[in-house]
């Protein structure tokens, strides 16, 4: 029984939160990209990654369905076995020419990129240093590797800058870490002022694009393309699973050497390539995300709705409107009683408790997405209102 | 009888994190103040700032406590 007495305090954890999980909370049905019924009632959904509500995608459900007819449900295997179809080679030639790189491998979920990307590439003797709030799948994967790891403060180049200085000529052996847009407060890397500083110790950089693919920058490249790096970046990754609205994730690069991570990454090899339906309604929403721009501009327009409301209402979600919008609440208590209480008035938006919000304290994310109406931008909005007023909270 | 390096430590340590009236060098850091990881990786930065060093977290695996930082942090800087 001790392997599973430290389940009791999982338990009592969960229990302590009451009826509603958030965790566990079940969208019972979806009528849209931004509207699920849960609990029995209709809510719009202010909590997903949808952010070009690609979801429901007409072209990408048809080409699903399709791929499915002729494909069949799933490879069955690795990508270095029986799971490569045509249409995987095909989606890493449509990312690399996205791009403008050489080369793009794709992998089974983004996870699975940062995981299969950090150890084709971090060896013994190798440095990586990552940014302090990055995501756990970047934490996980250079966890995986035999590299020693550092970290830096966030967003801050100097911080970097002093670290890398630190290693003496061991930085010419460091990979740098960072997110393009990060994904729980919504800010962007200072990419080219962390550009500047890797290439001053002839280090390599890696960008997590997972939040902003298109989203950011001007043909939908991230944070990459906006800040004009691309091409000092080394390697960019990211995931099918949120502005494409499918499964999935890559690892592209203007080296030609990606190409040959499958042979040096794990994360690749043992595990089932994504189904011949994931990557056909990928494709399809690649396509989509390159042929409409509309839809980026629909989503910062609901970004910029969304963030004048809130800020009038006196709660805090930062200066800059954002896609990802945190709204902090120091007392873990106020935060699950604003969580409910939106619930309840058929607003989900994402539950961050201790230790999980970078900085301490609590908050709720919103997200918001370009298939979201006016209506539901301004619901949302109410919602806050009420339910920060029912806890006594204005941020 | 606490080091000067340790003493140091524990000041850093102490920005971080409220420290208990009987914490000592030898006090097992994760029993005693329930640190989030946040926590430790900030606290990491601000010593490795302090020092001018770099640690790597792998080395960081079997510290317990601060006398045993103190071995990590004296051993980089010399």
């Amino acid at each position: 029984m001790s392997l599973l007495a430290k389940f009791a305090a999982v338990d009592e954890a969960r229990r302590a939160l009451g009826e509603a999980d958030p965790a566990r909370t079940v969208i019972e049905r979806l009528e849209s990209a931004t509207l699920g019924i849960i609990n029995g009632a209709p809510t719009i959904l202010a909590g997903t990654n949808n952010y070009l509500g690609m979801t429901f995608d007409e072209e990408a459900v048809e080409a699903g369905r399709d791929a499915l007819t002729e494909a069949g449900t799933g490879t069955t295997g690795s990508r270095m076995a029986n799971g490569t179809y045509a249409a995987h080679v095909a989606l890493e030639a449509e990312l690399a020419d996205f791009y403008g790189y050489p080369a793009a491998v794709v992998f089974s979920t983004g996870y699975a990129a940062n995981l299969g990307a950090l150890s084709a590439l971090l060896g013994t003797g190798d440095a990586v240093l990552l940014d302090a709030d990055a995501h756990a799948s970047l934490f996980d994967g250079c966890r995986l590797c035999p590299a020693d790891l550092y970290t830096f403060r966030h967003n801050d180049p100097a911080s970097l800058d002093k670290r890398l200085g630190r290693l003496g000529d061991r930085a010419r052996n460091a990979l740098v870490v960072v997110e393009g847009l990060y994904g729980v407060l919504g800010d962007r890397a200072p990419l080219a002022d962390i550009a500047a500083v890797k290439d001053r110790h002839g280090a390599c950089l890696l960008v997590d694009e997972a939040h902003s693919l298109g989203v950011v920058g001007a043909e939908g490249r991230g944070v990459v393309e906006e800040a004009g790096v691309m091409d000092q970046v080394d390697f960019v990754v990211g995931t099918f699973s949120k502005s494409l609205g499918t499964m999935g994730g890559f690892c592209a690069s203007r080296h030609a050497e990606v190409a040959l991570f499958p042979y040096a990454s794990r994360p690749y090899m043992f595990t089932a390539s994504p189904s011949p339906a994931t990557i056909a309604c990928t494709r399809a929403a690649l396509r989509t995300l390159r042929a409409r721009p509309d839809l980026k501009q629909r989503l910062w327009r609901n970004a910029n709705r969304l963030h004048q409301g809130l800020s009038q209402l006196g709660v805090d979600v930062g200066e800059a409107p954002s896609p990802v919008m945190p709204v902090r609440l120091q007392q873990r208590e106020a935060a699950l009683a604003a969580w409910n209480g939106l619930l309840a008035e058929g607003v989900y938006v994402n539950l961050f408790l201790p230790p999980a919000a970078p900085g301490g304290g609590s908050l709720l994310r919103m997200s918001v997405s370009a298939a979201h109406t006016d209506d539901q931008i301004d619901c949302i909005v109410a919602a806050v209102a009420k339910v920060m007023k029912a806890i006594g909270a204005s941020g | 009888m606490d080091s000067p390096l340790e003493l140091e430590l524990r000041e850093l340590l102490g920005g971080i994190t409220p420290l208990p009236p009987d914490f000592t060098s030898d006090t097992d850091l994760l029993d005693a103040l329930a640190l989030e990881s946040a926590q430790i990786m900030e606290f990491v930065m601000e010593v490795e700032d302090r020092f001018d060093i770099i640690i790597d977290q792998r080395q960081l695996a079997e510290v317990r406590n601060i006398a045993q930082l103190a071995a990590v942090v004296g051993k980089a800087v010399a």
